[in-house]
């Protein structure tokens, strides 16, 4: 049981880069405790010093989110099975943001000390970590890039290819396709904008058979969407894999 | 808390809202109402073509109407 929730780190960090039998066994080796997490538990608070342990998710999803002092939510990330939640605070003392469950949430919580000498000590773990660490501030500029520039009909259409690109490049996505598990206020945070403008920009996207005609956002014609969100997965670097990154 | 729906309508068309919000109160549900006029319509600003028809009418769970907000009451103009 707690060698196979290892087993989806090292799986995870051999995306990215190739691990040698020395690092593989280091990695087994981490203390770790397995937890669990209902929908909208906080699993970080903003302004708490790190946990004892950083927490991968092994399954379920979760999201970063910031609040204004008066009181506006911004979802500023979606993070799912295989994600690190927490590597944010391997090396920084304050939490700067909330991390919620958005589904329940099943993590392992390596202990941050010996994650932190792990990654000190295997130059293979720490590449694949800063691989992770790049890749996720390459979304976050996205991210900004979305709500900034974009009108709220490509926000929405690029939110739901992102999502469809990264559960798709992890192996996640069922043959029925996905159905996007944030609620309309989630969807709204995560896009700037409020949940009735939302559902105008849902109703016309269903109309024009972008999305399946049913409550929960599900993608049905992929190219369209694309287009009209402005998508390009480059930003993900999903093509950076272990064997394209010799060098 | 009680759930609030907010639904966009005009006299032909609906944009109907199928999962609703939990707020404090009525009081609460008219802020995010007249939030969602202003949002809605700052889109449209932008695109340079203003539909005031629309209205925002807020439901309680038994489908009552409770609070109706048209769009050009949203805000106010100065020429």
């Amino acid at each position: 049981m707690f060698d196979s929730a290892l087993e989806l780190v090292v799986r995870k960090l051999e995306t990215r880069v190739g691990l040698s039998p020395d690092d593989r066994q280091a990695i087994f080796a981490l203390p770790h405790v397995l937890r669990t997490y209902s929908a909208t538990d906080y699993v970080i608070r903003d302004g708490e010093p790190p946990r004892q342990h950083c927490d991968f998710i092994l399954d379920g999803i979760a999201f970063r989110q910031k609040m204004t002092v008066d009181g506006s939510r911004q979802i500023v990330s979606i993070h799912f099975s295989g994600d690190f939640i927490d590597l944010q605070h391997l090396f920084l003392n304050t939490a700067d943001h909330n991390v919620e469950a958005l589904t329940s949430l099943k993590v392992i919580g390596i202990e941050r000390t010996a994650l932190q000498q792990l990654v000190l000590q295997f130059p293979a773990v720490a590449r694949a970590m800063w691989i992770e660490a790049l890749v996720d501030s390459s979304i976050y500029r996205e991210w900004v890039v979305n709500v900034a520039r974009r009108d709220a009909r490509a926000r929405i259409a690029h939110l739901v290819c992102e999502i469809w690109s990264r559960v798709k490049a992890a192996g996640f996505l069922n043959p029925q396709g996905l159905k996007l598990p944030l609620t309309q206020v989630q969807l709204a945070d995560a896009v700037g904008l409020t949940t009735v403008h939302v559902n105008r920009v849902l109703q016309s996207m269903r109309s024009e058979r972008l999305i399946k005609d049913q409550r929960h956002v599900e993608p049905l014609n992929m190219a369209a969407l694309a287009e009209a969100g402005g998508f390009d997965p480059r930003y993900l670097h999903l093509e950076q894999t272990s064997s394209a990154n010799a060098s | 808390m009680p759930r609030f729906y907010f639904h966009l309508r005009d006299h032909t068309d609906s944009v109907i809202d199928p999962e609703g919000q939990e707020l404090p109160d009525l009081q609460a549900a008219e802020r995010v109402a007249l939030e969602a006029a202003r949002d809605t319509l700052s889109q449209e600003m932008k695109g340079g073509f203003l539909d005031l028809r629309y209205r925002i009418e807020v439901e309680d769970e038994a489908g009552t109407v409770i609070y109706s907000l048209q769009l050009k009451d949203s805000f106010a103009v100065r020429e």
